[in-house]
């Protein structure tokens, strides 16, 4: 199998990292057992990158294949290329990149090129066998969903997916970056748009969208109520957990 | 109905009899306008300071110290303030916009609600040629309120093959929408509900370049469809300005929900049927997960433990059984019988909870403030004044302990024919 | 850490802040002489600085010049040069703790009170009443006008000269910058009314004045409304525009946001929300402020808890936040947190005793912190052990002074037993939580519970303590506070009997614990127009019944504060409670089966009727002195206090005297119906010495 990983960077310092995401990703393929597991990645290479690239090194690897890449260019190319010469069974890759647009798509677009299923957001590969995967999908609020995948297939990575390991200086260093070439396309449509550090976005808090100037104020100081809600007065235990049941079945909150 | 009148002569006299103890009570009811002020046994005047003035012409309360006018032959009663919201209906659109809500647990997300928002400033931009906003939904639903988010048009796909996880037929359908109408802009919530994916499957299907993590849009005379968009980008580190594309994957809060008009949210068929798939992805279904692991703050079903709880085994057993992250009111944990990060509220944990059920908590402010953004609260409590009674969708009236019982038993029995079934 | 958002430090101007909570102005009612800052004021602020408070701005309401009296509130006065040594005490008390402090300054123009001090003529734009103060004012000129924005400069000249490290112009509660803005009360035509630009000119001109004087290295912040909800008054998008336009200047280092405006009852009730409210109601105004600003935004009202303030503060929607009351209640809020024992913080339940107090021109105090703002007493925040002979200490009554004084003694180091007649503690404090809106009143119990559980007080629930049982416990002191009952026996026409069947009157007591089924037609007669009265009201009425509140006093809850007797009058007129005034309750006799209570105007004498099922009465707390008298003299000191030592804070002589007999004490309401900080006050100051 193939994980394909990039250069993060540290949401705080700004520095160049393994991607969080990438990372899991080739935690997630080291637990696989009698996996033969590559590395690839597609950019460009220099300094701040090296180092970034080396930490997946540390994790227990010998060489990691870096398609050289310009920096702002498309490299879904140079990836489907690679892929498609030797065609690994299982794709590991990331949500969406820490630098750049990290829109995500990239995943989606290698499977749509390369004609293979794709499954997201996966907190767990619980079993390679007979040409197909048995994985956990990660839903929202800590929920799991299990599904199994024919191969070969991509799968991106959810933050759920187990923590990666240190990366160990040593073989880190002593790893090989196996540097190949593969056409380049440039991304016009991102030369046009304007990049700036984002501000934090508070959740909004409440809507008080009335007109008149009690009404506003009624808004801000009212209690949380609900109103209207059914009550059951001078039933049984049975029939009041009867009723509860059913919202319950009813809302699927019940496995 | 019936316009003769109906008397009652006992109830005449209880009217004209001051001393009879129901005479207050009667007067009221017959609506003659109960007297406010009459002489007593012993000569001194009473009143009843609460039916002075009568419901004046204009729905307001009135009083007349002249006794000209007087409140019998029933007045003006309040008119009933059913103030429903304007319909609004757009019969031949200029273009559609079409929107995919994630439709969580069957209904409209809030996410999904700032999308319709964020559509609706689309297609209402121009008043001379409106657009219409097409909603995409699979699946079993128990949604009623689609008119009033904003929907013109919904399509609705069902059966076995869209439900539960099933991307392949849920992109083959979209792209079925898209060849039948062609909507100018599509917007799919950037969420891990299903849309973030489901949205990027559709741009690469159909070749589109969308833009991810949209938060803001501006009208834009430069950008080819009249848009700009503000999206976050960079693991959420950057904002890209760029033009709003055909296809965008909005994050929540990008607009704000439609809350003053109706629309009228009605059903579109696909021209052709869709083809069978086969699909590569087979969805083996939820996995129980340990509830206890899931962050309090995250929990999509809440068993919350307050004062009323005597019977902590049984809370406890309940909880495990039903698979409910457990909660606690701050004096559960004051009382040691619970600990300090299980405290729901202002002052412990916001809770988001899908279904929030309160177990002997009366609902202090702060702990009512907490739950505000559940979807569904049911209180089981043995007063039925209290506050969380007033705030629950569903509350039981007793001991808390006897229903949870009640409750486990039914939840395990329904469990055991399942397994026999099987 | 879980609090890292609350110990986040933060810039404002040149200034770091070394953590993300303040304590923002209030009036403290204790500058006196003139408004000179008193040593009481500066062991205040000192307090805060040392439990560990980032920023505190004091002076709330501090005057810039001398027609904008200071006299009422007794705040700081800094129209003279004299106010600058008294800063400097100030700015080394806070500064020492690694505390930063600034002062409000403003001019209140029309909101304030003519009728004393020098009789000023209160200025306004346009020479409009204002009704909070029933205060009537003359239309400025413009000399004056630009007087006082000189004035506004030279307050700040002598904060900074001072050594303080800011001031915080107030824009908000209806001050004079804001009634130039507000186009409820600034009908002007000329440059200073009308169009925006106009009405924002006198702001626009005392900031530049400011800045100029002061320069780039002192902060100057602003405090503005987020929506006045009045609908002739500034809205939430106006609010907005106004702080965009002064923040565009640059010239603005930090705004603070008070949700509300405040010159009728009403809205004043929202500026210092009571428990009535929800948490942060008006956190989104602030939040809507912050969006359109690019300095830090302040925001207060509410916020007492630190879980709390660490989510708002997590959540970006402010960039600090006021826990003002909460200082009050507890000034070393932020130290607790730090060493992880929040759940010793006392914190503030919103009885608003504090600002009710401060609007009638008192001192601001606790309710249930006596040693706040009478640190200059020496009356102690943390007690210390002590170093005398450990004693038994016996405590009869679980009420605010019980709870207060077996605490004390158990700080102390000694043997305390806590007996209390019912299965919890609380006492009145119980009975008040049961009312609609009031349950947060408990929290005061919830902090001595969870104290007297930390001091593993001996507390013996549902047990009567009688002369026999304390004596076996051979006790060095004993500290009486069973507090009393409801007085219905005063007037024999009432027709109360201790026999419930017989009595034709119950108490607001029995109401509020539900001893008594709430009837259907019910009239309260209540002599205090205090809370308990009101509570009882709104208690029925909530329970569906009709009610009519009777008072021979002014008006039903004429002696609830101002900030609280708004929200019970939100809750009664909506449940169509009827408030009667000036009629005393004469008599209640039977008739069939309902009640009749006979009412009697004060001012004519003339009677009438109400037919009523249940007629409920407040008439005020009996002192229970039953085991007071079968112990006095049993007692070495024959439960006297000695007042000179306790009005003085100093130790009882009679603890230092020797005896085998017991010492006896007795404090709250089984000496005289007085209120929970009394009692409080009592034991705090009696026990801390034993």
């Amino acid at each position: 199998m193939t994980v394909l990983v990039s250069v993060g960077r540290h949401p705080v310092t700004g520095r160049s990292r393994r991607a969080d995401q990438d990372a899991r990703g080739v935690e997630l393929a080291r637990t696989l057992p009698g996996a033969e597991i590559g590395l690839l990645h597609a950019g460009r290479l220099d300094e701040g990158n090296e180092a970034a690239l080396r930490g997946y090194l540390g994790m227990g690897f010998d060489a990691l294949t870096l398609i050289e890449q310009p920096e702002s260019s498309d490299a879904l190319p140079a990836l489907a290329e690679a892929l498609k010469a030797a065609p690994p069974q299982l794709v590991i890759a990331g949500e969406r990149a820490e630098q750049g647009e990290g829109s995500g798509l990239l995943p989606y677009l290698l499977a749509e090129r390369l004609g293979w299923p794709l499954v997201s957001g996966l907190a767990a590969v619980e079993e390679v066998s007979g040409g197909v995967a048995t994985v956990l999908q990660a839903l929202p609020r800590g929920q799991r969903r299990r599904l199994k995948v024919r191969l070969p297939a991509i799968v991106t990575v959810d933050a759920a997916a187990p923590a990666p390991r240190q990366s160990a200086f040593g073989p880190a260093q002593r790893g090989r970056l196996e540097v190949s070439e593969a056409p380049v396309a440039a991304d016009v449509e991102m030369a046009e748009w304007q990049f700036k550090p984002a501000r934090k976005r508070p959740k909004r808090l409440k809507i008080v969208k009335a007109a008149s100037a009690r009404d506003r104020f009624k808004a801000a100081a009212a209690k949380a109520e609900g109103g209207g809600g059914q009550v059951l007065t001078d039933v049984t235990a049975e029939q009041g957990a009867a009723a509860v049941y059913k919202l319950l079945k009813e809302e699927g909150v019940l496995r | 109905m019936s316009e003769i009148l109906r008397r009652d002569p006992r109830k005449e006299w209880i009217a004209r009899n001051r001393l009879h103890p129901q005479h207050l009570e009667v007067l009221a009811e017959l609506g003659g306008g109960a007297a406010s002020e009459w002489v007593g046994p012993n000569g001194l005047v009473r009143r009843n300071p609460h039916v002075v003035g009568f419901m004046g012409p204009n729905g307001l309360k009135r009083i007349d110290r002249s006794g000209v006018q007087q409140g019998a032959g029933g007045g003006g009663a309040a008119k009933a303030a059913t103030q429903s919201k304007p319909l609004v209906e757009i019969e031949s659109p200029a273009f559609l916009v079409a929107v995919v809500p994630d439709m969580a647990g069957g209904r409209l997300t809030g996410h999904d609600r700032d999308l319709l928002g964020l559509a609706r400033q689309l297609a209402d931009a121009d008043p001379a040629a409106p657009g219409a906003v097409l909603a995409v939904i699979f699946g079993e639903h128990k949604e009623d309120g689609f008119a009033e988010a904003g929907i013109d048009r919904l399509l609705h796909l069902d059966g076995p093959d869209v439900e539960g996880f099933a991307p392949e037929a849920r992109l083959g359908a979209l792209v079925a929408a898209e060849e039948a109408w062609t909507p100018r802009h599509w917007l799919i919530p950037d969420s891990k509900l299903g849309g973030a994916d489901l949205g990027r499957r559709l741009a690469a299907r159909l070749g589109e370049r969308p833009a991810t993590g949209v938060w803001q849009i501006e009208a834009s005379a430069e950008a080819d469809l009249g848009w700009s968009c503000t999206a976050r980008g960079a693991a959420g580190t950057l904002d890209i300005q760029r033009s709003l594309p055909r296809f965008a994957l909005a994050l929540a809060e990008c607009a704000e929900p439609v809350s003053d008009t109706r629309h009228a949210a009605s059903e579109l068929t696909l021209p052709q049927a869709l083809p069978a798939q086969l699909s590569r992805i087979e969805d083996l279904g939820q996995v129980a997960v340990d509830p206890a692991g899931v962050a309090l703050s995250e929990a999509e079903f809440i068993l919350s433990a307050g004062n009323g709880v005597r019977d902590w085994d049984g809370f406890h057993h309940a909880a495990e059984v039903l698979g409910a992250t457990e909660g606690a009111s701050r004096v559960a944990v004051d009382d040691g019988f619970m600990a300090r990060n299980r405290q729901v509220g202002a002052t412990g944990t916001w809770v988001t909870a899908r279904v929030y059920v309160a177990v002997g908590i009366s609902g202090a402010i702060q702990h009512l403030q907490g739950i505000q953004s559940c979807d569904k609260v049911v209180a089981i409590n043995m007063d039925p004044g209290c506050d969380m009674i007033k705030r629950a969708d569903l509350a039981v009236i007793g001991d808390s302990a006897k229903v949870l019982e009640a409750l486990v038993a039914l939840v395990e029995q329904a469990r055991e024919e399942k397994r026999n079934a099987a | 850490m879980a609090f890292d958002a609350i110990f986040q430090p933060i810039q404002i101007g040149n200034l770091t802040i070394r953590n993300r909570v303040v304590s923002t102005a209030h009036a403290e009612v204790h500058a006196t002489d003139g408004g000179m800052t008193t040593d009481r004021y500066v062991k205040y602020y000192e307090e805060k600085a040392k439990g560990g408070c980032g920023l505190c701005i004091c002076g709330g309401s501090s005057v810039v010049s001398i027609d904008s009296p200071q006299g009422w509130w007794s705040s700081v006065n800094l129209s003279t040069d004299r106010i600058i040594p008294h800063f400097q005490n100030l700015a080394d008390a806070v500064h020492k703790h690694g505390g930063k402090i600034m002062i409000q300054i403003t001019h209140m123009g029309r909101r304030s009170r003519w009728d004393g001090f020098d009789w000023p003529t209160l200025v306004s734009p346009s020479g409009i009443r204002e009704p909070v103060h029933r205060s009537t004012c003359k239309t400025i000129e413009e000399e004056e006008i630009w007087r006082i924005i000189g004035d506004f400069a030279q307050a700040a000249r002598r904060a900074k000269e001072g050594g303080l490290d800011g001031v915080e112009l107030s824009a908000v509660h209806q001050h004079l910058v804001d009634q130039f803005w507000s186009p409820r009360v600034n009908k002007r035509t000329d440059q200073w009314g009308g169009s925006f630009e106009n009405r924002m000119r006198f702001g626009m001109e005392v900031l530049k004045a400011v800045r100029a004087e002061v320069g780039d290295d002192f902060v100057v912040g602003m405090r503005i409304c987020g929506d006045e909800f009045h609908p002739d008054g500034l809205s939430h998008d106006d609010m907005k525009q106004i702080a965009a336009y002064y923040d565009a200047t640059g010239k603005v280092d930090f705004f603070g946001v008070v949700g509300s405006g405040c010159d009728t009852h009403d809205t004043l009730a929202n500026v210092i929300p009571n428990m009535a409210y929800p948490p942060e109601p008006f956190l989104h105004l602030a939040a809507g402020i912050k969006e359109v600003v690019k300095a830090p935004v302040i925001h207060a009202q509410n916020i007492k808890d630190p879980n709390q303030a660490e989510r708002i503060l997590e959540g970006g929607y402010v960039d600090l936040v006021g826990m003002t009351r909460a200082h009050i209640a507890d000034p070393h809020l932020i130290a607790k947190i730090k060493m992880d024992q929040v759940d010793q913080i006392k914190q503030c339940v919103g009885a608003n005793y504090c600002i009710d107090r401060q609007y009638q021109g008192l001192d601001v105090l606790c309710i249930q912190n006596a040693a706040t703002s009478r640190e200059y007493m020496g009356l102690p925040h943390i007690i210390e052990q002590t170093e005398g002979k450990k004693r038994k200490v016996v405590v009869v009554g679980g009420g605010p002074g019980g709870m207060e004084a077996a605490r004390v003694a158990a700080e102390r180091g000694h043997d305390v037993t806590l007996f209390e007649a019912s299965d919890q503690l609380g006492g009145q404090i119980t009975t008040a939580a049961k009312a609609p809106q009031r349950d947060q009143i408990a929290g005061i119990t919830r902090w001595f519970q969870l104290e007297l559980d930390r001091l593993k007080v001996d507390q013996r629930l549902g047990s009567r303590a009688d002369e026999a049982t304390i004596l076996d416990l051979r006790p060095d002191i004993v500290v009486l506070a069973t507090g009393g009952r409801p007085y219905l026996e005063q007037h024999e026409e009432w027709g109360y009997s201790d026999n419930a069947e017989e009595s034709l009157v119950v108490s607001t007591w029995d109401i509020l614990n539900g001893k008594v089924e709430p009837g259907k037609n019910v009239l309260i007669y209540d002599a205090l127009c205090e809370f308990s009265g009101m509570s009882a009201a709104d208690y029925l009425a909530d329970k569906g019944a009709k009610v009519e509140i009777v008072t021979d006093d002014i008006k039903p809850g004429a002696a609830v504060g101002g900030t609280t007797f708004p929200t019970y009058y939100r809750s009664l007129y909506q449940k169509e409670v009827i408030m009667t005034s000036d009629m005393m309750l004469h008599k209640v006799y039977r008739e069939g089966d309902s009640l009749v209570a006979v009412l009697e105007n004060e001012y004519t004498g003339t009677q009438e009727e109400r037919v009523v099922d249940q007629v409920v009465v407040e008439n005020g707390v009996r002192p229970d002195e039953a085991l007071y008298y079968a112990l006095k003299d049993r007692s070495r000191n024959k439960g006297q206090v000695d007042l000179e030592a306790l009005y003085a804070i100093k130790p009882q002589p009679c603890l230092s005297e020797e005896g085998d007999e017991p010492l006896l004490f007795r404090l709250g309401d089984c000496t005289a119906p007085r209120n929970t900080h009394a009692a409080i006050y009592d034991a705090l100051r009696l026990c801390k010495d034993f």
